[in-house]
C-alpha cells in the first residue's frame, strides 16, 4: 500500500496542470458561456495533442492515471467528454477521436455532450455505437456542461464483444472521479471565501459552526476521492458502485454548505462557484440514468 | 390548548383566497423580472384598494387596525398562491414611520405606501456588512439641512425599480457600531446614485447602488440621529409573522407531488418514502409557524419562535427544491419545469433575510439562554 504518487504520476499532474492553468478553469468556462457552455474543442485537442486523454489505451491497462488526470480537467472546469476518454474508451478498444456521449439505453432527455458528440455509445446489451444525425438540439441548462436533448437515435451497429456491465462499471468510476475534481474546487473556494471574509470583527472561518462543517465536506470529499481512485485502480464493479454512491450523497452535503458559507455572493451568476456546483446535479442525474448506484452496490455485494 | 386560528381568520382566509384567484402564479413571489412590473404593481393597487397592505396599522393612520396574525393570513395565502411577498414599505418602513416618524412624514410617505403607489428598497447590507449589520460603513455626513451620504449598498432587491431606498448610513464612528447608525429615506433618483445589476442564479435582480455625496433632506430622516439600531430591531420585531409564510413549502411540496405523479414516478417505493419524509418536514414547519403565531397573538416577542420558523421553513423549501434532482429524474436539471427552477431559487432562502447561522445562533443563545462566545 502506498498512497503517495510516484515521480511518473508526479511528472503528468504536473504538467497536466499547467495545460489546464492556461487552457482551462472558470474563466475559460465563462469564456465559453458560464453555466451553459459550448463544448472545449481546442482544450480536447490539446489534451489529445499532449497525449494526456490516452493513458490507459486497453483494457488490460491500470486507469488509475487516467482517473486522476480526470480529476485534474475536473477541477479545472474542462467542458469536454474527458471522462470517456481517459475512463471508459479502453474498454471498447475502438479509436473514436472527436467528442462521444454515453448514453444509458432508452434513456431520453438531457445528456451531457449529445448535442456535440461525433458518436453517441448506447449501453444497453448489446452496448451500441451510434452516428448521430446533426438533429440533437442543445438543452437549456444552468449545469455549466455542454447538454443536449436526446430523443430518438438511430439503431447504429453493435459493438460486438464489448461487456455494457463493464462500460457502466467505468462510466461510473468516471462520474465518481469527476464529482470529486468539481466538489474539491468548490470546498477550495468556500475555504479561501472563509478565510478572507470578516464578521464581527473575525474571519467567518473562525467560526466553530463553520468550521465543524467545511470538515465534515472535507472529510466526505477525500472519502468520495480514495474510494473513486480505488475502483479505478482495481476496476471492480463493487468499488464503482460504492464510490459513486458515496459521491453522490457527498455532493448534496457540499453543494448545500459551501452555497452557505458563501452567503449571497455564492449565489450570483458574477461568481464561480456555481460552475462548479452546477455540474454536480447533472453528474448526480447521469449517476442515476446509468441505474441507482445504491442499488448497484447492494446487488454487487450480496445476492438477495 | 387550541391549535384553530379561530373563525375571524379562517374566514379572512377564505376571503384573501377568493381575492386571489384573480391573481395566482405571476411569478412575482419569486421576483421575475418580465412579470413584475405590470402584474405586481396591479396586485398591489388592488390590495391597496382594500386596505389591505394597512390591514394591522392604527386606524388613526388610515389602517384597519387589526391584529397582526392578519397579516400572517394574508402573506400566507399569497405565497401559497405564489402572487407576491409583503412589500418592505407597508411593512417596515410604514410601521416605523408610524412608530418614530414625524406628523409630516406621516402624511408624506403613508398614503402611498398604503395604496401600493410608492416601493421601498431596503438598503441595509453592504460588501462588508451582511450578518454583521452593525460594522456598515455607508457615511451620512450632516451639512446644513442635508445628509451627504457616501457608500455602497449591495443585494438591494428592486433597487433599480424602487422609489425610494430605506438606508441605514453611519453618522457615528466605525467603533460605535450600531450606537453609530442612522435611519434615511433616500429618493432612489437623487443625483450622485449609481445602481448596477447583480443577477441571482434564480434570475433575480439584485443590486450594487453606489452613492457619491447624494444629498438626503435632514426631513428624511427617520428618529434621531445614531437612534437607528433600535429602530430596526423593533421593526424586525413587527415583521416576523410574514418572514417565511409556511405555505410556501406546502405549495413547493403540492407542486412536486404533482409534477413527480404527472411522470408516473409516485408508485416508486423508495419516492414515497422521500415524500413522506418530506411530508412529515412540511407538517413541522406549519406547526412551527403556529407556535410563532401564538407568541405574536399574546403580544410575546417571538424572536426565537421566528428565528425557529424561518430556520425550519426555508431549509425545508430547499430538501423539497432538491428531491427531484436527488432521484435524477432527467428534466429536473432543464431550464423550465418550475421544479428546475425552485431548486435554483431555494439556495437564496437559507441565506437572505438572516442567514440559518444566524437563526441558529439566536435560538441557541435567546431560547436556549447558552454563555455566548465573542
Amino acid at each position: 500500500m502506498d498512497f503517495a504518487l510516484n515521480s511518473d504520476q508526479q511528472a503528468v499532474l504536473e504538467a497536466v496542470g499547467t495545460l489546464l492553468s492556461r487552457h482551462a478553469g472558470p474563466a475559460r468556462l465563462q469564456q465559453l458561456g458560464g453555466d451553459e457552455p459550448d463544448y472545449d474543442h481546442d482544450l480536447e485537442k490539446r489534451l489529445l495533442e499532449a497525449g494526456f486523454l490516452d493513458l490507459a489505451t486497453t483494457r488490460s491497462t491500470c486507469r488509475l492515471d487516467a482517473a486522476l488526470v480526470l480529476e485534474a480537467v475536473s477541477g479545472a472546469l474542462g467542458s469536454c467528454a474527458a471522462g470517456w476518454r481517459l475512463l471508459v474508451a479502453p474498454t471498447l478498444d475502438t479509436d473514436l477521436p472527436g467528442p462521444v456521449a454515453l448514453v444509458p439505453d432508452g434513456r431520453r432527455g438531457p445528456v451531457r455532450f449529445a448535442a456535440d458528440a461525433d458518436a453517441i455509445v448506447v449501453i444497453g446489451s448489446p452496448v451500441r455505437l451510434v452516428r448521430p444525425d446533426r438533429s440533437i438540439a442543445r438543452v437549456r441548462s444552468r449545469l455549466g456542461w455542454p447538454v443536449g436533448e436526446v430523443r430518438e437515435l438511430p439503431a447504429g451497429g453493435d459493438l460486438d464483444g464489448v461487456d455494457p456491465a463493464e462500460v457502466r462499471t467505468w462510466a461510473r468510476t468516471a462520474l465518481a472521479v469527476e464529482m470529486v475534481g468539481a466538489m474539491q474546487l468548490a470546498l477550495d473556494m468556500t475555504v479561501r471565501h472563509v478565510s478572507d471574509r470578516r464578521q464581527f470583527d473575525r474571519a467567518i472561518g473562525s467560526f466553530q459552526a463553520v468550521q465543524h462543517g467545511l470538515a465534515e465536506c472535507s472529510v466526505a470529499v477525500e472519502g468520495a476521492r480514495w474510494l473513486a481512485l480505488e475502483a479505478a485502480f482495481t476496476g471492480s464493479a463493487a468499488a464503482a458502485a460504492a464510490s459513486l454512491t458515496h459521491a453522490v450523497d457527498a455532493s448534496r452535503l457540499v453543494f448545500g454548505r459551501v452555497h452557505q458559507y458563501h452567503g449571497a455572493m455564492g449565489f450570483t451568476r458574477e461568481y464561480d462557484l456555481h460552475l462548479a456546483t452546477m455540474r454536480l446535479l447533472a453528474l448526480r442525474s447521469e449517476a442515476e440514468a446509468l441505474g441507482s448506484p445504491a442499488a448497484a452496490c447492494a446487488a454487487e455485494h450480496w445476492t438477495i | 390548548m387550541n391549535f384553530d386560528l379561530g373563525p375571524e381568520l379562517t374566514e379572512f382566509r377564505l376571503e384573501v383566497r377568493a381575492f386571489l384567484e384573480d391573481f395566482g402564479d405571476i411569478g412575482a413571489f419569486f421576483h421575475h423580472e418580465d412579470d413584475y412590473d405590470v402584474a405586481t404593481r396591479r396586485l398591489y393597487l388592488a390590495l391597496g384598494e382594500r386596505n389591505w397592505l394597512a390591514l394591522a396599522w392604527p386606524v388613526e393612520v388610515g389602517g384597519e387596525g387589526k391584529h397582526p396574525l392578519f397579516e400572517f393570513v394574508l402573506w400566507d395565502e399569497m405565497a401559497r398562491s405564489r402572487a407576491a411577498r409583503p412589500p418592505l414599505g407597508s411593512g417596515i418602513v410604514a410601521k416605523t414611520i408610524i412608530r418614530a416618524g414625524t406628523d409630516e412624514q406621516k402624511e408624506r410617505f403613508l398614503p402611498g405606501l398604503r395604496s401600493g403607489e410608492i416601493f421601498f428598497s431596503l438598503g441595509y447590507s453592504e460588501p462588508e456588512a451582511g450578518s454583521d449589520l452593525a460594522g456598515l460603513r455607508t457615511r451620512a455626513v450632516r451639512q446644513g439641512d442635508v445628509y451627504l451620504v457616501t457608500g455602497e449598498k449591495r443585494w438591494t432587491s428592486g433597487g433599480h425599480r424602487a422609489d425610494y431606498l430605506w438606508m441605514l448610513c453611519r453618522t457615528g464612528t466605525q467603533e460605535s457600531r450600531g450606537r453609530g447608525l442612522t435611519i434615511l429615506i433616500v429618493d432612489r433618483r437623487s443625483p450622485g446614485i449609481t445602481v448596477s445589476p447583480l443577477t441571482a442564479l434564480s434570475g433575480e435582480r439584485f443590486n450594487e447602488v453606489f452613492f457619491d455625496e447624494v444629498a438626503v433632506p435632514v426631513r428624511n430622516r427617520i428618529g434621531t440621529e445614531n437612534g437607528g439600531w433600535g429602530l430596526i430591531g423593533e421593526s424586525l420585531a413587527t415583521e416576523r409573522h410574514v418572514q417565511f409564510p409556511p405555505a410556501r413549502v406546502r405549495r413547493d411540496l403540492d407542486d412536486l407531488v404533482a409534477w413527480l405523479s404527472e411522470r408516473g414516478l409516485t408508485a416508486d417505493p423508495v419516492v414515497r418514502h422521500r415524500l413522506s419524509d418530506l411530508a412529515v418536514r412540511v407538517a413541522e414547519v406549519e406547526a412551527l409557524a403556529l407556535v410563532m403565531c401564538e407568541a405574536v397573538q399574546d403580544g410575546r416577542d417571538a424572536a426565537v419562535e421566528a428565528a425557529a420558523n424561518k430556520l425550519a421553513g426555508s431549509e425545508v423549501a430547499q430538501e423539497v427544491a432538491r428531491l427531484a434532482g436527488d432521484l435524477g429524474v432527467p428534466d429536473s436539471v432543464v431550464v423550465g419545469p418550475q421544479i428546475e427552477y425552485l431548486w435554483r431559487q431555494s439556495i437564496s432562502e437559507t441565506i437572505g433575510g438572516g442567514t440559518s447561522e444566524i437563526m441558529r445562533g439566536l435560538i441557541a443563545g435567546r431560547g436556549l439562554d447558552l454563555p455566548m462566545h465573542r
